[in-house]
């Protein structure tokens, strides 16, 4: 046992280096992927930016829906500017036939305080049931429908399914960034 | 498990990782598979349940104390007596806390359980409490309370396909979270390992209950253990996981385990399952055959890299899987924690919620019932993603230890290098398969 404990002790340092590494390793590429995974995310965001930002300043900052939502302290028009201002709605047209789901984007990509707009029509009854933030329609059979929500701060970011709650057939899924 | 939730509130998924994180940890557990393989150890230093540090002699005695068994058998008994009567007799609404506690509290909640405390199912498992109650009333000692003795080559079979018929009911059964389905399955359950274990005596449920293995295999990795002389002891859980005692069948569990959570991750991409909503099998049909696809192409994975290395080594190929599977359960480890720990942690609250309520006639139990959920988790995406690489990782590199550990005192010494290679090439790709699914899928 007296030698065994040396040698045990001679395990786990250069386990301990390799998990410390790791970690390491780790954290500093979850660093470069924040900066890059955040520049590519607001990308494509941040065309439409400019266009919702510009007004802002010489409007009533404060009286504005879309600033609790940002939460931008200070409306600098400076910082504002870079900040991902609400983009315009994101719309899904999707019609469901037979079971299967035609028109529907794989993911719709959104921020918190965008306009969603789902126009759907089902050929059966059925229930429109958007995930996360709990949104219900009920689609009458063959009748077009358009369920219109604001992306709410909560649940926050994340993948959820929009749904067909009868055959719980899947529609899309919101990619809240 | 994406859809487990869709009778209640839920359906969340982690967004997609970033692709600089999967080559970063594709790097990494490349880099560290090299590192070990290079610069590791030449000589066997692992030696399972022999080694440990003692604890004092009060804490084994008070483990194996009746006293604490019996308290342990009688929350097992309560715990799955609360389960069975809200999936029995509560109302099916979408606030029914019974696929909450079977999938979350129970499935993913003894990943920390063992974890921390080793075989923790074991200990809580109703059916050996029942089957001793039965021994002890015929007289008998409930090992040897069988008709038959068990077979040896039975081996962990049963397990894997219990885990199995488990990982099919959980993500591919229709109307999976509907107390129903859940009874149904319960029901089946329960008669298959009442039969085993009045025909095999309760060594049935050593290798034979799915969850009382994955519960073991898991207890494997946790710092408590015990030695071969009966003490409770503190390891290294490196060398605990060495003491896995193989048999028939033991890759098999680890294999389900790998292939069902990459199945799992696959249905979070909405063009697969798009794709099997529409097939003309029937979407049930697709998953059960996309399921069995997925188990069987990470166990033919496994099979083809410990063939080459008993090929390389020259071994008998027949004892390379069960050599190598303990080395696996670190990396099922990872791909568990990365799918399912923002699940475990919104659902488990939503679950400890529900429990005060069972019947949703407003009533407040357990005092919880008035609780939020705390969803603040979700705010943190980049934490999120580097935690699940950083669990895939970290599972490829514990798990390429214990292979390089176990290879050292198999292989002949100047064949080493030669039969590891395949075994890291294959960890190195179930690595990256895992990755790839968090970035796609």
């Amino acid at each position: 046992m007296r030698t065994v404990r040396p040698r045990r002790l001679g395990v786990r340092g250069p386990a301990t280096v390799l998990l410390a590494a790791t970690t390491a390793f780790a954290l500093t590429a979850c660093g470069d992927g924040d900066d890059t995974g955040a520049g590519s995310g607001t990308t494509p965001s941040a065309s439409p930016a400019p266009s919702t930002t510009e007004p802002k300043p010489s409007g009533e900052p404060s009286d504005e829906p879309s600033d609790p939502a940002s939460e931008s302290p200070t409306p600098s028009p400076s910082e504002s500017a870079t900040e991902p201002e609400v983009p315009k709605p994101a719309k899904a047209r999707i019609k469901v036939e037979a079971g299967t789901v035609n028109g529907a984007p794989d993911r719709l990509p959104v921020v918190v305080g965008q306009t969603v707009r789902i126009t759907i029509t089902s050929d059966v009854a059925e229930e429109l049931h958007v995930h996360g933030v709990e949104e219900l329609l009920a689609l009458p059979a063959g009748e077009k429908q358009t369920l219109e929500f604001v992306v709410p701060a909560e649940p926050g970011p994340g993948l959820y399914e929009v749904e067909l709650e009868g055959s719980s057939l899947l529609l899309f899924q919101l990619e809240v960034q | 498990m994406n859809e487990l939730v869709a009778h209640g509130i839920g359906g969340r998924q982690d967004l997609p990782i970033p692709l600089e994180l999967v080559i970063a940890g594709a790097a990494a557990a490349l880099v560290y598979s090299f590192v070990v393989l290079a610069l590791a150890w030449r000589d066997s230093r692992f030696d399972g349940d022999a080694g440990g540090l003692a604890l004092p002699p009060w804490v084994t005695s008070a483990v194996d104390s009746p006293a604490l068994q019996w308290i342990l058998r009688v929350v097992g008994l309560l715990l799955v007596g609360y389960t069975a009567m809200v999936a029995y007799v509560a109302p099916d609404f979408a606030t029914n806390p019974a696929a909450g506690l079977v999938y979350v509290v129970f499935w993913l909640g003894l990943i920390p359980a063992s974890l921390l405390l080793g075989p923790v199912w074991t200990a809580l498992n109703p059916v050996r409490t029942i089957h001793l109650l039965l021994a002890r009333a015929t007289g008998a000692a409930p090992e040897s309370a069988g008709l038959r003795s068990l077979p040896a080559w039975l081996g962990y079979w049963p397990a894997a396909a219990g885990l199995l018929a488990f990982a099919w009911l959980e993500l591919v059964a229709p109307d999976r979270a509907t107390t129903p389905v859940i009874r149904a399955f319960f029901t089946a359950y329960l008669g298959v390992h009442l039969v085993g274990v009045v025909v095999f005596g309760s060594r049935w449920l050593d290798r034979g209950d799915a969850f009382e293995v994955f519960s073991r295999l898991l207890g494997r990795l946790s710092p408590l253990g015990r030695r071969t002389d009966g003490r409770i002891v503190v390891r290294n859980p490196l060398a605990n996981l060495d003491g896995t005692s193989a048999g028939p069948g033991l890759a098999a569990v680890v294999c389900v385990l790998l292939g069902s959570t990459a199945y799992d991750s696959l249905t979070g991409s909405p063009r697969f399952v798009r794709w099997y909503q529409a097939s003309p099998l029937g979407a049930t049909a697709a998953g059960t055959l996309g399921l069995l696809t997925a188990v069987a192409l990470i166990l033919a994975a496994y099979a083809l890299a410990t063939g080459l290395a008993g090929r390389a080594t020259g071994l008998q190929w027949r004892s390379m899987p069960g050599a190598f599977a303990h080395a696996l359960v670190p990396i099922a480890l990872g791909y568990l924690v990365a799918h399912y720990l923002t699940l475990f942690v919104l659902e488990g609250q939503r679950t400890m919620i529900a429990v005060s309520d069972p019947f949703s006639d407003g009533s407040d139990w357990f005092g919880t019932a008035g609780y939020g959920v705390d969803q603040s988790v979700a705010n943190h995406p980049t934490l999120i993603a580097s935690s699940q690489v950083g669990a895939i990782v970290l599972g490829h590199v514990l798990g390429a230890i214990s292979a390089h550990d176990r290879s050292v005192r198999l292989f002949p010494r100047d064949r080493v290098v030669a039969g590891q290679l395949p075994l890291m090439a294959l960890m190195v790709a179930y690595t990256v398969t895992g990755l790839l699914l968090l970035f796609a899928a």
